[in-house]
């Protein structure tokens, strides 16, 4: 059975614990767009509390100092979890920082394969018509970057495309936050 | 589309391309001719068919110089060679313990098409994902979508099987591939090129290191539409100065009156460094691109200075590796950096042992001259392929199918087959990391000649029989098609409805690859013998495979994603043949690497730095002793500097063939145009014939210590003394199918490759470090069987 899982590493990283993750869920694109907050398909977060059909999440990560409206996943910068439109929302504590979202139980879900379908799905569709996939994990999200640029004079992506296969590429790279296990 | 017979007179009488393939008839004066659109990797045409049968061929407007490529087409659907029923290998339908030594000299059985595929079904339930080997290796048996066969069996083996052992990397460009991303953060091999305009309006100088534009471009991995061809004209008057660095004087140098430098095979690295080492002692490199766009310049300086390993890399250094006279090597450093000059790397040179390096050398130098991303300046590893340097519509194209998910990680280094088959468990370096050879029971191959394109003949045919099934789907009876235990007909091109796109770069066409004729034999399109093969497996996995959809549904399907599918619909695309998109303006300004040369810091490269990687920390950590942090100069184990040279004097090289792509249209009556007495050429120069008795179309036998083939001499000034080229991709045939390492009779150069691997880095294929002798051959020597069927028997 094919699951995927936030790597154990990452997640000590940018949770006190590793408890109750959750992961956001976005329908139709890769950004969910909540009031002054837009949060990015795939986000890992951890459900504080829950009233009905909402919970209070967190979402952790690290702030480039230069732009303390984004929140990102990973250290280089390159993957993000979420940005705001008021830099305040995220409570900066040198180079992490702290996101709290409310958000219905439809934004959101503890299938962390349900949670990065889209992107991956994009993937498969676009980059295996010519050749096989590589194996994600066996490059970085920079190698990726310079490889899919490569590519895409043949593959001819759309915007779309470039977007969902970049969120894939670099959640699942040798330097992302996400492994497949079976 | 039909037309009348007239008109089809007039236009074949036009275009001068009438095929005939039987006499005429009364009912000929009468029947209908339907011009059928189609496209291929040759060209686009339309085929002219009268009561079933194609009598003529007329080039597509897109194809801008019509060949006689196109028109062997022709030939090879209707050629003896095909197979015409699925057939097992007798031994191996007889269950004989041993059958596998008798893979290659062997009867095969017909059968029918559900034993044939019965069989193959049993043998992968029965083989773990981890032993089966997809090995339908790239795509270039012909442009389609639909029938891709590399998509189709990764496809395949996905949903039957959750996957196979798959490939890794390439041959072509094996080396540079895993290496450059990493030095400029992008593959550079396959990139858009500079155009055109951009270069003919600004290259005062243009250095073809190895790259023969005008062969290798004649073709195209979508549909070709040689339009260089009409920009090699406005080159040819344009007044740059051209330099070929080659041991062979190609086409393009003499189309060009470049001045020629005829360099010792494999020793490119050397030269580079020589200039390299004259241009920083000079001060006459460009210290500012250095430091503004580069990183690690100071960690390879002392091993350009000598100081790290004693061995100052002078021009007097390179001349005596090279041959070049170092007042040359000086001249044409000092002609680089005072004109606008434009380098034209190649893949053959990264194709030969330490090929790693061949890139990195000319990104190193190029950075030193200091023109990467000026108009018509820098480097290019394309200009030579797919219509390098034209412009792109900028549009999406069809789709194809989605290969998924393989749980199967492994992956095959391309160049690692024989040695896989041959030591499963093998632990080898890759790419800075251990990998296990994994153990291949079954291989299973479709629309692709190993035996063709795979290095070391004579090793792969003994790893071959260490396989317990081997399954190859082919149109025809290609050396690889002789050696399996099942054989699948497939279709041709012509003889299906497909979709594709062309060219690579310019990507300014859709094509519809209409059905042209009925297969007159029992061969099943490549999409059909998978699905039949998915229903052996169950009915959801015939579901999920097909998606429940026809043949049809499916080209419609991947024509809606495209962008022709806002110009014209379906039909009247199915129509008319083709959607054409035009190239806009700015796209014909193109300049490669210019947005980072612009503004490096908000545009840079996707390496570590950002910039240009002349040291490379990653991969100084790998710690290999033939792959450095930096551009390196490895002697070759094989050149004409090594001491083999006393058993073996001469290099050969093995480039792209003039008319062939890879091994297909070897089967046709194109051959004639080239063939010396029914076998591949092989040019040599005067002096060498000379030396080892030979006359211009003597039949000789080139060797080595791998083993032995015939080819037809080509006595010609326009190759180097000490060299000798004979063309990859003649159909492999040996003079006895029973004895081991028997000479080819076709002149097949794989048979005297060596399968050495480049490095620990890539572990690419090196067909081009290669030493032979030859002498004439003497008695009596059969007929060429390279295109005959074996011999074959109903149940």
């Amino acid at each position: 059975m094919k699951k995927l899982l936030i790597k154990v590493l990452l997640l000590s990283a940018l949770f006190a614990n590793a408890q109750a993750v959750v992961y956001v869920y976005v329908e139709d694109g890769v950004e969910l767009h909540i009031d002054e907050v837009t949060l990015y398909s795939g986000s890992p977060m951890q459900e504080l509390s829950k009233d009905g059909d909402l919970s209070v999440l967190t979402l952790s990560g690290y702030v480039d100092k230069n732009d303390q409206s984004k929140l990102y996943a990973t250290p280089n910068f390159k993957l993000l979890l979420a940005t705001v439109k008021n830099k305040n929302l995220i409570k900066v504590s040198g180079e992490k920082g702290l996101l709290k979202v409310t958000l219905s139980e439809d934004n959101f879900t503890d299938d962390s394969e349900e949670a990065w379908e889209l992107t991956s799905e994009r993937f498969y569709e676009k980059c295996t018509q010519c050749h096989p996939a590589k194996v994600v994990e066996e490059h970085t999200m920079l190698e990726w970057e310079g490889l899919y640029g490569s590519m895409k004079e043949f593959a001819k992506p759309t915007k779309e495309d470039t977007t969902y296969i970049l969120r894939f590429l670099r959640g699942f790279a040798k330097d992302g936050i996400v492994k497949e296990v079976e | 589309m039909s037309i009348s017979r007239r008109k089809f007179l007039q236009g074949s009488a036009i275009a001068s391309v009438a095929v005939g393939t039987s006499t005429a008839t009364a009912t000929e004066l009468f029947s209908e001719v339907k011009r059928i659109p189609h496209a291929s990797h040759f060209g686009a045409f339309y085929a002219d068919v009268q009561d079933g049968k194609i009598v003529g061929i007329v080039p597509h407007e897109s194809d801008k110089r019509p060949g006689s490529f196109t028109q062997a087409l022709v030939d090879r659907n209707y050629s003896n060679s095909r197979i015409k029923y699925p057939y097992v290998r007798k031994s191996y339908l007889e269950g004989k313990a041993d059958n596998n030594e008798f893979r290659g000299n062997d009867e095969f059985v017909r059968v029918s098409w559900d034993k044939a595929l019965e069989l193959v079904a049993k043998q992968i339930k029965a083989t773990p994902k981890e032993n089966i080997y997809n090995g339908s290796y790239s795509g270039w048996s012909h442009p389609g979508r639909l029938n891709s066969c590399p998509t189709l069996g990764g496809k395949f083996f996905n949903v039957v099987k959750k996957g196979a052992v798959g490939t890794s990397g390439e041959y072509s460009n094996g080396a540079a591939g895993p290496t450059n991303p990493e030095i400029m953060g992008d593959m550079e091999v396959y990139s858009l090129q500079t155009s055109h305009e951009e270069m003919l309006a600004n290259t005062e100088v243009y250095v073809m290191w190895g790259a023969d534009l005008f062969k290798t471009n004649k073709i195209d991995y979508g549909v070709a539409n040689r339009k260089n061809d009409e920009y090699f004209l406005k080159y040819k008057k344009s007044g740059m100065k051209f330099i070929s660095i080659d041991p062979i004087k190609t086409e393009t140098a003499k189309m060009f009156d470049a001045e020629c430098i005829y360099i010792r095979p494999n020793t490119d690295v050397a030269f580079m460094l020589g200039m390299m080492n004259y241009l920083y002692t000079s001060k006459k490199y460009d210290k500012d691109f250095i430091a503004k766009y580069t990183d690690g310049f100071d960690k390879f300086l002392p091993y350009l200075l000598g100081k790290s390993d004693g061995i100052p890399k002078t021009v007097e250094w390179a001349e005596k590796i090279t041959e070049v006279p170092a007042a040359k090597i000086k001249e044409l450093a000092d002609l680089f950096v005072s004109k606008r000059t434009f380098i034209a790397g190649n893949w053959a040179m990264q194709r030969a042992h330490h090929g790693e390096q061949a890139d990195w050398g000319i990104i190193t130098l190029a950075s030193m001259i200091g023109q990467v991303g000026l108009p018509g300046g820098g480097f290019g590893f394309s200009m030579h392929y797919s219509g390098g340097g034209q412009a792109s519509a900028g549009k999406t194209g069809p789709s194809g199918f989605s290969q998924g998910r393989n749980k199967v990680k492994v992956s095959i280094p391309a160049s690692r087959i024989s040695e896989t088959l041959l030591n499963p468990g093998r632990k080898i370096d890759f790419k800075g990391h251990k990998m296990t050879l994994p153990k291949i029971d079954m291989m299973y191959i479709g629309g692709a000649n190993i035996v063709g394109h795979h290095p070391d003949t004579n090793e792969l045919l003994k790893a071959l029989k260490t396989l317990k099934t081997f399954v190859v789907q082919e149109p025809w009876w290609t050396p690889t098609a002789k050696m399996a235990d099942i054989v699948l007909p497939a279709t041709t091109t012509l003889e299906r409805d497909d979709i594709g796109m062309g060219a690579s770069y310019s990507g300014d066409y859709v094509y519809a690859m209409r059905k042209v004729v009925e297969t007159p034999y029992e061969a099943k399109d490549d999409y059909e013998i998978y699905s039949l093969l998915a229903k052996k497996f169950g009915s959801k996995k015939y579901k999920k495979f097909t998606g429940k959809k026809s043949k049809m549904e499916h080209l419609k399907e991947f024509y809606s994603k495209s962008d022709a599918a806002k110009l014209k619909s379906f039909d009247e695309f199915w129509e008319s043949g083709f959607v054409k998109f035009e190239i806009p303006k700015e796209a014909y300004k193109y300049v490669r690497h210019s947005a980072f040369r612009a503004n490096p810091i908000k545009n840079p490269l996707k390496t570590s730095s950002g910039k240009i990687q002349i040291f490379s920390n990653k991969f100084a950590s790998f710690k290999y002793e033939e792959f450095k942090g930096h551009v390196t100069w490895f002697e070759p184990a094989e050149y004409l500097g090594s001491k083999e040279v006393k058993d073996y004097p001469l290099h050969m090289v093995s480039p792209h063939p003039t008319y062939r792509l890879h091994s297909q249209l070897d089967n046709t009556w194109i051959t004639n145009l080239y063939k010396v007495k029914g076998r591949e050429p092989v040019r040599i120069n005067p002096s060498d014939a000379k030396k080892f008795g030979i006359k211009n179309g003597d039949l000789v036998e080139v060797y080595n210590e791998r083993g032995k083939i015939l080819a037809g001499a080509v006595v010609t000034k326009d190759i180097r003394s000490g060299v000798i080229a004979i063309e990859e991709g003649a159909w492999y045939s040996p003079e006895n199918i029973s004895e081991v390492g028997s000479r080819c009779n076709s002149g097949h150069c794989n048979i005297l490759t060596s399968s050495r691997p480049t490095s620990q880095m890539a572990q690419a294929t090196t067909a081009n470090t290669t030493l032979v002798a030859i002498k004439k051959a003497q008695g009596v020597i059969g007929a060429n069987q390279a295109y005959s069927m074996p011999k074959t028997r109903k149940i």
